[in-house]
């Protein structure tokens, strides 16, 4: 479930419906993911999951499977 | 991957990369010797790298400027770019960086694009936009601004407020009380080393200083201004402000004295942080959307329409901007005869070189 919420979020940014998405998928699959994108997926995240991701955390995120265990992590709580 | 301040040395594979990836034709490309001047720190560049020591690759710069020297400086940021790296949060570790390197007491940049506001204020930055305020020389044919309200506000002629060109750095030196609070308490400060470096020893442009007189004789601000040509017509553009800003606001006939002494058909000013009323009083009018007129703000190549400066800064408390702040003011044209690539030697106007202005 957060998983497939995930793929819509990175799709919606992304503007590309068709974006292939795995746990592996990072920045060099996908070359507008930058620090501006990052910024946008974190937002929408945040909104979309009710949570609040540590600035740090932000910054270790490499890859899509980063972001799912950053909001499991987070709606753990 | 590692982040770290650039080695004077390293200087080329910055210009590479700023040719690769940023702009093949850009200034700094073009005229190596700018790029110095703005950012050479003895063997050190005022650049923060982020650099594969084993490939010897950059991926990603951020320039900056010091304006003042102290512990805790305060800092301008310049030309800032990532490329793909596999690190989506390159381009905020470079920013951070230089935070946590300098421990700048203020870290600002004049000049950021809009779309990326939200990335600054996600770092905790606040942003803004800098007003553009102008005054129209009266009795003018204006070949440079666009002119379709021609109503200029009346000003005060006889306030005892002078402004007196300081014609050199000794005169700045000797004329100027930059240790008074009203000047040391700039938010950011400018120390004078960066003043006299920026101002009277400028590789490409000519700049005017004034000092401000008030009723009182005391010097309590400077105005600086620079001289720009276009169309056949020309243009007294305020770059930077120092002192109180209650001296600035009686200085309306003079200005309007010295635009009639150089044939300038306006005066324009991008600022943040002076108050409304001081503009005003100074018989500046605001170009915003309510506003006819086009005061341009490019000049190399020349563009005739209305442009924003966005900005962010760590701190608004007394925070003040203007348009030469960080690298806003850096020339697109080469000037003078010095040192030059052979590709400025091209017909293209934009990289041609020009004389001192």
């Amino acid at each position: 479930m957060i998983e497939e919420k995930l793929k819509i979020i990175f799709k919606e940014i992304f503007a590309n419906e068709d974006l292939q998405i795995s746990y592996e998928t990072s920045p060099d699959d996908i070359p507008d993911w930058d620090s501006l994108t990052q910024v946008l997926l974190v937002e929408e995240i945040e909104k979309t999951f009710h949570i609040s991701i540590d600035m740090d955390d932000v910054f270790k995120i490499r890859t899509f499977g980063d972001f799912v265990q950053t909001v499991e992590k987070n709606t753990n709580r | 991957m590692k982040i770290r301040l650039a080695q004077y040395s390293e200087r080329n594979l910055i210009l590479d990369f700023i040719r690769e990836n940023w702009q093949k034709d850009h200034i700094f490309v073009r005229w190596p010797k700018l790029f110095d001047d703005y950012h050479r720190n003895g063997d050190k560049l005022n650049y923060m790298i982020a650099i594969d020591e084993t490939e010897g690759k950059i991926y990603g710069v951020c320039g900056f400027i010091y304006a003042n020297h102290k512990k805790c400086p305060d800092v301008w940021l310049a030309l800032w770019k990532v490329i793909p790296s596999g690190i989506p949060s390159l381009g905020m570790d470079l920013v951070n960086s230089i935070q946590k390197n300098l421990h700048c007491n203020v870290l600002a940049c004049c000049g950021i694009r809009k779309e990326v506001k939200k990335l600054y204020e996600f770092m905790g930055y606040k942003t803004g936009t800098m007003r553009h305020f102008y005054r129209l020389n009266r009795n003018c044919s204006y070949k440079i601004a666009v002119v379709n309200d021609d109503k200029i506000p009346d000003v005060v002629f006889s306030t005892g407020t002078q402004l007196i060109e300081i014609p050199s750095e000794h005169a700045f030196m000797s004329m100027v009380p930059y240790e008074k609070e009203i000047f040391q308490n700039a938010v950011p400060l400018k120390d004078k080393d960066y003043i006299i470096r920026k101002y009277f020893h400028n590789i490409a442009y000519t700049y005017r200083l004034y000092a401000i007189k008030t009723v009182r004789e005391s010097i309590d601000a400077v105005l600086i201004a620079r001289i720009v040509e276009a169309n056949g017509g020309k243009a007294l553009r305020i770059v930077d402000f120092l002192g109180d800003e209650t001296a600035l606001q009686k200085c309306g006939a003079e200005l309007d004295r010295i635009m009639v002494e150089n044939a300038c058909e306006y005066t324009d000013i991008y600022e943040f942080g002076l108050a409304d009323s001081v503009l005003y009083e100074l018989g500046m009018k605001e170009s915003n959307e309510e506003d006819s007129n086009i005061i341009p703000n490019y000049f190399e190549p020349f563009e005739p329409k209305n442009v924003d400066i966005h900005f962010f800064t760590n701190q608004l408390d007394n925070f003040r901007m203007f348009k030469a702040d960080g690298d806003q003011e850096r020339p697109n044209f080469i000037y003078g005869m010095e040192e030059t690539n052979e590709k400025a030697r091209s017909s293209d106007v934009s990289l041609c070189t020009r004389s001192k202005k």
